[in-house]
């Protein structure tokens, strides 16, 4: 049996770290978009596997349903097995019992079922609520001759949501278990089974750096071949920038280009070092308008001698001999802005509150 | 600083106008009107240019206005001072825009120019701006009094005295930055700021996001629905399909009980057309059957319809003739009788007489009479020949009279019966008689009957028959249509064969295909709620932001505000912090400028005041004389009033300068009585400060023992 397998497409959940409504609504449309890309690929499968958290139920669209099932019933001569994982859990209300997909889906219940695809018995069962602590399956061993698939939303690490005994994978007797929940691809050979989680298709946040993809294999009697695909249309870079005795803006936009930024992927830059010049992360920001996205975090710290401040006389000295104290405590950042602004206005220099 | 020449090109009401100074204290005299308000006016402009515009003021608050001389486009002159041992020539003028303006510095000593901005000149030289310059060294007309402004450099001077070569150092300008930048965050007023419309922001997103999630319920409701719908609607299917198979049963009964129906009714027809075809034969056969009879009344038939009553009035003409007959025969009888009688009357009266005559007599008479009957009544004539015959030959004896009389009697009596006869005969009864008994023989022959009662009933008959045979025509003719009918409409009737029984038991088609209808009509309106649901499932619940774009946003707008709130904190606490310095800092000048300006305002006051506290916005806290009550500088007479702040401004001038450049007074003292003037002037005669520049439109009092320098313009 040939696959896709992927997982925690998390449609329509909400992306962290953009700056606008319009660009989350363009990496939402961009989603469903990789979301067809994978029906592409699965074309020339003979299953698609998805590992759960397919959708958000508590946020999903109209549009996104619609834009699902047409997607899954232009797949003619591909089967398409769904397991429910804890954003999508296969409750009542849930949009896999409410909305009629075409006859080459197939979506597992809550019990243990079995599905048979090409030469391949294909196992699945899905979340029936949002959170799972006790594991699903108490144990598991395949059922006759054929390669037997084990297709499941869960965390081979533990955890509340379907903890997976690595000691029953591996004496389960199956070819291959497609795991969906962790974000990020990873394989594991656990006795003669092959693991494995996709991650997800496309980031949709700082926390999700990198190259992003699907898993494309087959089971065959022999074993299971596998290969990541990455499919994300772009990738989530996050990006420490030094900018030390950098005095303009320019400079500062220049040492980030040279970091390296190109215009589809998303940026978070975090500049990093000393300057006495205290950057606007905004004008920074603007200096890339040809990039999708970039957010500038400026960690730079003003080169003070706090001591030998402390120690002028004049209302420099004053002011920071106010601020010294808090320089060691749990406040440190605050009293360590609060002294560059203090500075800043003792020497007529406008602070930017914003 | 000592200025040394002024000289005014022209400058409001001066013109060409030239003053030398010297340096220390001068007392400077002119009228009303001699231009010593002006004079100070143009060097203020001189060193600091025109005021900025105030359109609150009018004409005042604009001093290009102000100032222009009449008609002139311009205003211009020149100030040669000295400072800090070099000479400098001053030039500047103002057109009637900014454009027009200029201003150069030359060196006096080799005229080199020096590069000066026109707006630090003042600064330059004073060490001040034009604000601190107006509220210490440059002392207006009865404006002695000042309080402090929004960014006021007095305070910030006399605040920042430690100089660490950080000129521009200036704590209350610092704190205004900080403030500012706090104010942009949140508001003086609390009711304002970025992090305030942040908020409304992230509640705005909020209030979005549950609509947004609301929709989603919305849609996932009218999945719901459409399930539950298409479910009602396959199950009805098959509820119609089955009422459709009832109603195919009914149907297939109702066609089997029409058919047994049509058959029955086609036997029953066919019965029908047997018994018309059996009542037609039987019509038939009657009718021939009374035809035949009528043949034999044929002759009958032929006869008027009213023959009978015709025959009966001849039958009753034949009675009555027959009668008259018999009367005739028995007249005739009679007569023959009476002639017997006669006869033998007349024999024996008349055995005489003339037999033959006699009988001539009678034959003539009964000739007569039966002529008359059967031949014509004038026959009678010959009976009554006959008899006067016979009368005549009876006419002898008595017996033959007595025969005569009865002869006459009879004989009358015969007449009479004669005459009867006669008339009888006259009638011609016999003849009619035979008429009409041939006529009626004729027809009760014909008739084959022998009687009119006879006849009458069998015209009787015979109409009877004819009736019938009428009827039975119309009968035959009825049943002949009638047969045709029925064997047409057999004709046409379609052959139905036997079949064999069919059992079924429920409502009729018509019921079931109403049922049917209501079924149709309620599963038409399911498909047509359903496809209006499907339309709405494909097409709706789009055009408005999702969730997940939403929250996208919400994150945002959450960590742009802790920053914010981040930032503000950092802010606040650089200006506490800040606002501790200056309060320090004030409590570092705070007591030598009380002192001083205390020191100042005991001498000018020659006592009565001896301690004051300067606050915040300059405003001084005296104790009165007493020392029991403090005053407030506000409250004091406006003479008072002008001393206590030219002490304070002498007082700060001092603190700030090791040696004050230079006062400028426009008749401070104006309002002083006469000890305080006098102790005020001696103060500056001790050269406070290195020029002093007093301009007064009063001579001093003699015993001030002042030089007095007059300024005029020409």
């Amino acid at each position: 049996m040939k696959f896709v397998h992927c997982a925690d497409l998390h449609l329509d959940t909400a992306f962290s770290g953009l700056a606008d409504g319009k660009k989350a609504a363009v990496r939402q449309a961009e989603l469903r978009r990789t979301f067809l890309s994978i029906i592409e690929l699965a074309k020339s499968a003979d299953a698609l596997l998805i590992a759960g958290d397919l959708f958000d139920q508590d946020s999903v669209e109209a549009e996104t349903i619609r834009v699902l099932r047409a997607g899954f019933a232009s797949l003619e001569k591909t089967q398409v097995l769904i397991v429910a994982g804890n954003h999508d859990p296969l409750t009542d209300e849930s949009y896999y019992k409410l909305t009629g997909f075409s006859d080459n889906v197939y979506i597992f219940g809550n019990e243990l079922e079995c599905v048979s695809v090409a030469d391949c018995d294909v196992y699945g069962i899905s979340f029936r609520q949002a959170a799972q602590e006790e594991a699903l399956l108490q144990g598991i061993h395949k059922e006759g001759e054929r390669p037997a698939v084990l297709l499941m939303h869960g965390d081979l690490g533990g955890g509340a949501y379907n903890p997976i005994d690595k000691d029953m994978i591996a004496a389960s007797g199956f070819s291959y278990v497609a795991l969906g929940h962790v974000h990020s691809y990873s394989k594991e050979k656990l006795g003669q089974t092959t693991c494995a989680y996709p991650g997800c298709p496309e980031g949709r946040g700082f926390d999700e750096l990198g190259e992003k993809g699907v898993l494309i294999g087959e089971v065959t009697a022999e074993g299971v071949s596998l290969c990541f695909e990455p499919i994300c249309r772009r990738c989530y870079v996050e990006q420490k920038v030094s900018v030390d005795g950098l005095l303009t803006h320019e400079e500062m936009i220049g040492a980030i280009r040279a970091a390296g930024v190109n215009e589809k992927d998303l940026y978070k830059i975090i500049l990093t070092g000393k300057t006495e010049f205290v950057p606007d992360v905004n004008v920074l920001a603007g200096g890339f308008s040809d990039c999708f996205f970039l957010k500038v975090y400026d960690e730079t710290k003003r080169p003070l001698d706090v001591q030998k401040l402390a120690s002028e006389t004049g209302l420099r000295g004053m002011f920071t001999e106010k601020m010294i104290s808090g320089l060691e405590g749990e406040d440190k950042e605050k009293y360590e802005k609060a002294l560059e602004y203090g500075l800043m206005a003792i020497e007529g220099e406008k602070v930017k509150a914003l | 600083m000592i200025l040394q020449k002024i000289e005014i090109e022209q400058f409001a009401g001066l013109k060409n106008y030239t003053l030398e100074l010297k340096p220390g204290f001068q007392y400077l005299y002119g009228h009303n009107e001699a231009g010593k308000s002006t004079i100070c006016a143009f060097l203020s402009v001189m060193f600091y240019g025109l005021p900025p515009k105030k359109s609150k003021d009018g004409i005042k608050g604009d001093g290009r206005l102000f100032y222009m001389p009449w008609g002139e486009r311009y205003m211009a002159g020149t100030v040669y001072f000295e400072d800090k041992g070099k000479e400098y020539v001053l030039k500047r003028r103002f057109g009637k825009t900014a454009k027009g303006d200029s201003c150069t510095l030359h060196s006096g000593a080799d005229w080199t120019e020096i590069p000066i901005d026109a707006k630090t000149v003042g600064q330059h030289f004073f060490g001040m701006g034009a604000d601190a310059f107006g509220k210490s060294l440059f002392i207006s007309q009865l404006g002695a009094a000042f309080a402090k402004g929004k960014e006021d450099e007095l305070m910030e001077r006399l605040s920042n005295l430690e100089k660490t070569g950080d000129e521009d150092a200036s704590i209350q300008k610092a704190i205004k930055i900080l403030t500012d930048a706090e104010y942009e965050l949140v508001s003086k007023t609390g009711r304002g700021g970025a992090i305030l419309q942040i908020e409304q922001e992230i509640e705005q997103l909020s209030v979005e996001r549950i609509a947004a999630r609301h929709k989603n319920l919305s849609f996932r409701d009218l999945l719901e629905e459409i399930s539950q719908l298409t479910k009602e609607r396959d199950e009805a299917v098959s509820a119609l399909s089955e009422t459709e198979e009832k109603r195919k049963q009914a149907q297939a009964y109702e066609q089997y009980a029409a058919r047994k129906e049509q058959r029955k009714q086609q036997q029953d027809m066919a019965e029908r057309l047997a018994k018309e075809r059996s009542a037609f034969a039987r019509a038939e056969q009657e009718l021939a059957e009374v035809q035949g009879r009528l043949v034999s009344y044929a002759a009958v038939a032929a006869l008027e319809t009213d023959v009978v009553l015709q025959l009966a009035e001849k039958e009753s003409v034949c009675k009555i003739l027959s009668e008259k007959e018999e009367k005739l025969s028995a007249l005739s009888a009679e007569a023959s009788r009476m002639e017997a009688e006669l006869t033998e009357a007349e024999n024996k009266a008349k055995k005489r007489v003339n037999v033959a005559v006699l009988s001539v007599a009678v034959v003539l008479l009964l000739l007569g009479i039966i002529l008359g009957i059967v031949w014509h009544p004038v026959a009678f004539v010959f009976s009554a020949i006959g008899v006067a015959i016979g009368l005549l030959s009876l006419s002898g004896d008595k017996e033959i009279k007595q025969a005569k009389q009865d002869m006459a009697v009879l004989s009358a009596q015969i007449a009479e019966k004669k005459k009867e006869e006669a008339a009888l005969q006259a009638e011609n009864i016999s003849q009619k008689l035979k008429q009409y008994r041939g006529e009626l023989e004729f027809v009760f022959r014909q008739a084959g009957t022998d009687s009119l009662t006879g006849l009458a009933e069998k015209i009787e008959t015979a109409r009877t028959l004819e009736h019938k045979k009428e009827s039975l025509e119309k009968e035959k003719q009825r049943l002949a249509d009638s047969v045709a009918q029925l064997e047409a409409s057999l004709k046409m009737m379609p052959e139905i064969s036997e079949e064999p029984p069919v059992a079924y038991e429920g409502p009729s088609v018509k019921m079931l295909e109403d049922q049917l209808k209501r079924m149709q009509n309620e599963q038409l309106e399911r498909e047509r709620k359903l496809a209006q649901m499907n339309a709405r499932a494909t097409e709706g619940f789009s055009g408005t932001r999702g969730v997940s774009v939403i929250e996208s946003e919400l994150a945002d707008a959450q960590e742009r505000k802790a920053e914010m709130v981040k930032r503000y904190e950092a802010i606040r606490l650089a200006r506490e912090a800040m606002e501790q310095c200056a309060e320090e800092l004030k409590s570092n000048f705070a007591p030598v400028l009380n002192e001083k300006s205390g020191a100042l305002i005991k001498r000018l006051t020659g006592g009565r005041y001896r301690e004051v506290k300067v606050t915040d916005d300059y405003t001084m806290m005296l104790k009165t004389p007493s020392g029991t009550e403090i005053i407030n500088s506000d409250y004091v007479s406006a003479g008072t009033c002008d001393l206590l702040y030219f002490a304070l401004r002498l007082a700060v001038l001092q603190t700030l300068y090791d040696a004050v450049p230079l006062l400028i007074m426009d008749d401070t003292f104006l309002q002083f009585d006469k000890e305080r003037q006098q102790a005020a002037f001696d103060l500056l005669k001790e050269n406070p400060a290195e020029q002093i520049l007093y301009f007064s439109c009063h001579e001093p009092a003699q015993d001030l023992n002042l030089t007095v320098q007059t300024i005029s313009n020409n």
